[in-house]
C-alpha cells in the first residue's frame, strides 16, 4: 500500500513539472533545441532532488535496517551456538517432533534395556555361570529379535527422513576397519545361532574415512543382517575392506539364495522385496537397500550388488577418502 | 581392565531400568558410578564430585541434558574442562550439533550403542583427545 502510494506521488510530481516545463519552454518565444535542454534538465533536477531527499532517504534507512536485521539474525545464529546459555529448553522446544519419532524414541529405550540385560545375563561371569544351555540359547533368540526391532524402528525413521529430505550428515573422521570389527562383534551371536562364521579380510593400511559413522554403521550393520537372513544354516559370510587411491569399499559376501537377474535391478528401490521363495521366508520392510543406498549416496559413493542364483550374493559400498 | 579404580563418572538418565544397566556395565569398568534421573538433579549432583567424565541423556524431566550441558560448559565453570557424552534415543540431527556446538565430546545413539561399545568409545575418545596435548 505504501509503495504504491510513493510511486502514485512521484508520477503526479513529474507529471506536474513535464506541464509546467512545456509551459515555461512555451513562453520562451519559440521552441528551440536549448529551451529544451533548459526544459529537461529542470525536469531531471527536480526528481533528482525529489529523490535524494524523500525516495532516497526511505530507501536507505530501509536497507540499514534489512542490514540491521540481517546482523542480528547473524548474531543469534551464533549466539544458538555460543553464548545463549540462560534460555531453558531452546533447543528442543525448536524442534516440531514427528509422530514417528516419538514412536520410535518410546520402543527404543525399553528395547534396549531388555538388550542391556541380555547382554549382562550371556557376558556377566556373574550371572552366566548360573544358565544352563537351553536357557542361554533362549536368551540369544531374544536378544537378536530386540535387534530385529532395533533396526525396523531404526528404518521406519530414517526412512520418514529421507522422504522429508531431513536426513543430514555428521562426519567425523574414523577407523572403517575398527568400526567393522565392532559390528562384527556384535552380530557374531545372531550368526551364531544359524551356526554361521563372519570373517573379515582386509587389506592392511586402510586409511581413515570421514564419513558420518552412526549411517555407515547402519549400512554395514544392514549388509551383515541381511548375509545373516538371507544365507542357510552353517554358511560362512566374509566381510571385505579394500581400498584404491580414491575409495574405501566395503564388501559384504554370502553364500546364501542368491538374487536374480531381474530383481539385481529393483533391489535398492523402496519396499522392494523379491518374490523369490526362500527370500520371502525371511522377514522385513523392503527398507534397509533402500536407506542404505541413500546413505551411501549422500557421501558420493556407490553401492552395488553382483550375485548369481543359489551361489550367493556381494553387496559392496565405496566411499570416497577425502570427501 | 580395572585401572579405572575410583574414577567417578556423572550418569544422568531418567529410565530407570537404563540407568540400572549402564550403571552395572560401568561398574564392572571399575568406576564409580554417581547417578541422577531428573535434569535438576544432575545439576545439582554436577559440583558434588570431581569427574572423570560425564553421560547425560538429553530427554529429562525437569531440565533437559543440553541444559545440564550449558551449565557445565558456561563462561567461568569449574569442569569445563570435564569430558561429556551424550545418550539420546532419536538422533535429532539439529539437537546433535547444537551439543557439539555447545562442546560436548561425542554423543550415542542409545539403540545401535551397547553399553560395552558405549565405555569403549568414551575411553578410546578420552585417550584420543589426552594425546596432542
Amino acid at each position: 500500500m505504501k509503495d504504491s502510494y510513493n510511486i502514485f506521488k512521484i508520477l503526479m510530481i513529474f507529471i506536474i513539472f513535464i506541464v509546467l516545463g512545456y509551459f515555461i519552454s512555451f513562453r520562451v518565444t519559440s521552441f528551440s533545441s536549448f529551451t529544451f535542454i533548459i526544459w529537461v534538465v529542470f525536469v531531471i533536477i527536480v526528481i533528482f532532488l525529489y529523490l535524494v531527499f524523500f525516495k532516497l532517504e526511505a530507501g536507505i534507512s530501509d536497507k540499514l535496517k534489512n542490514l540491521e536485521s540481517l546482523l542480528k539474525h547473524k548474531d543469534s545464529l551464533e549466539e544458538t551456538g555460543k553464548s545463549s546459555y540462560s534460555d531453558t529448553n531452546s533447543s528442543l522446544e525448536s524442534i516440531e517432533p514427528d509422530i514417528i519419532s516419538i514412536t520410535a524414541h518410546e520402543i527404543k529405550t525399553p528395547v534396549s534395556i531388555i538388550k542391556g540385560y541380555t547382554d549382562l545375563l550371556l557376558n556377566d561371569s556373574e550371572f552366566s555361570a548360573g544358565i544352563n544351555d537351553k536357557a542361554r540359547e533362549y536368551i540369544k533368540r531374544i536378544d537378536s529379535s530386540s535387534n530385529e526391532i532395533f533396526s525396523l524402528v531404526e528404518n521406519f525413521l530414517n526412512a520418514t527422513k529421507i522422504e522429508n529430505n531431513k536426513l543430514s550428515l555428521n562426519l567425523e573422521k574414523f577407523n572403517i576397519v575398527d568400526l567393522v570389527g565392532d559390528i562384527v562383534d556384535n552380530m557374531e551371536n545372531e550368526a551364531s545361532i544359524k551356526k554361521q562364521h563372519i570373517l573379515i579380510k582386509k587389506m592392511k593400511n586402510i586409511p581413515m574415512i570421514s564419513a558420518d559413522k552412526l549411517k555407515i554403521e547402519e549400512v554395514i550393520n544392514n549388509l551383515i543382517e541381511n548375509a545373516i537372513n538371507y544365507s542357510p544354516e552353517g554358511a560362512d559370510i566374509t566381510v571385505l575392506i579394500n581400498f584404491d587411491a580414491k575409495f574405501v569399499e566395503v564388501a559384504v559376501k554370502d553364500t546364501g539364495f542368491g538374487i536374480s537377474y531381474n530383481d539385481q535391478k529393483r533391489i535398492f528401490s523402496k519396499f522392494f522385496r523379491s518374490d523369490n521363495v526362500n527370500i520371502r521366508k525371511v522377514g522385513g520392510t523392503g527398507l534397509g537397500l533402500y536407506i542404505s543406498s541413500k546413505i551411501i549416496d549422500m557421501h558420493h559413493g556407490n553401492i552395488s550388488v553382483t550375485s548369481n542364483e543359489n551361489e550367493g550374493s556381494t553387496f559392496s559400498f565405496k566411499l570416497p577418502i577425502n570427501v | 581392565m580395572n585401572n579405572n579404580n575410583g574414577k567417578k563418572i556423572l550418569l544422568v538418565e531418567d529410565d530407570l531400568f537404563l540407568l540400572d544397566v549402564y550403571t552395572q556395565f560401568f561398574t564392572q569398568r571399575g568406576y564409580i558410578v554417581v547417578s541422577a534421573s531428573d535434569g535438576e538433579e544432575g545439576i545439582n549432583k554436577l559440583l558434588e564430585n570431581e569427574y572423570y567424565f560425564i553421560i547425560l541423556d538429553i530427554m529429562l524431566p525437569k531440565k533437559t541434558g543440553i541444559d545440564i550441558l550449558k551449565e557445565i560448559k558456561k563462561e567461568g565453570s569449574t569442569i569445563k574442562d570435564v569430558p561429556v557424552f551424550m545418550l539420546t534415543a532419536v538422533g535429532y540431527d539439529e539437537i546433535i550439533k547444537q551439543a557439539f556446538q555447545i562442546g560436548a565430546n561425542g554423543y550415542f545413539l542409545k539403540s545401535s550403542s551397547l553399553p560395552n561399545q558405549i565405555i569403549d568409545e568414551v575411553e578410546s575418545s578420552i585417550n584420543n583427545s589426552q594425546v596432542p596435548k
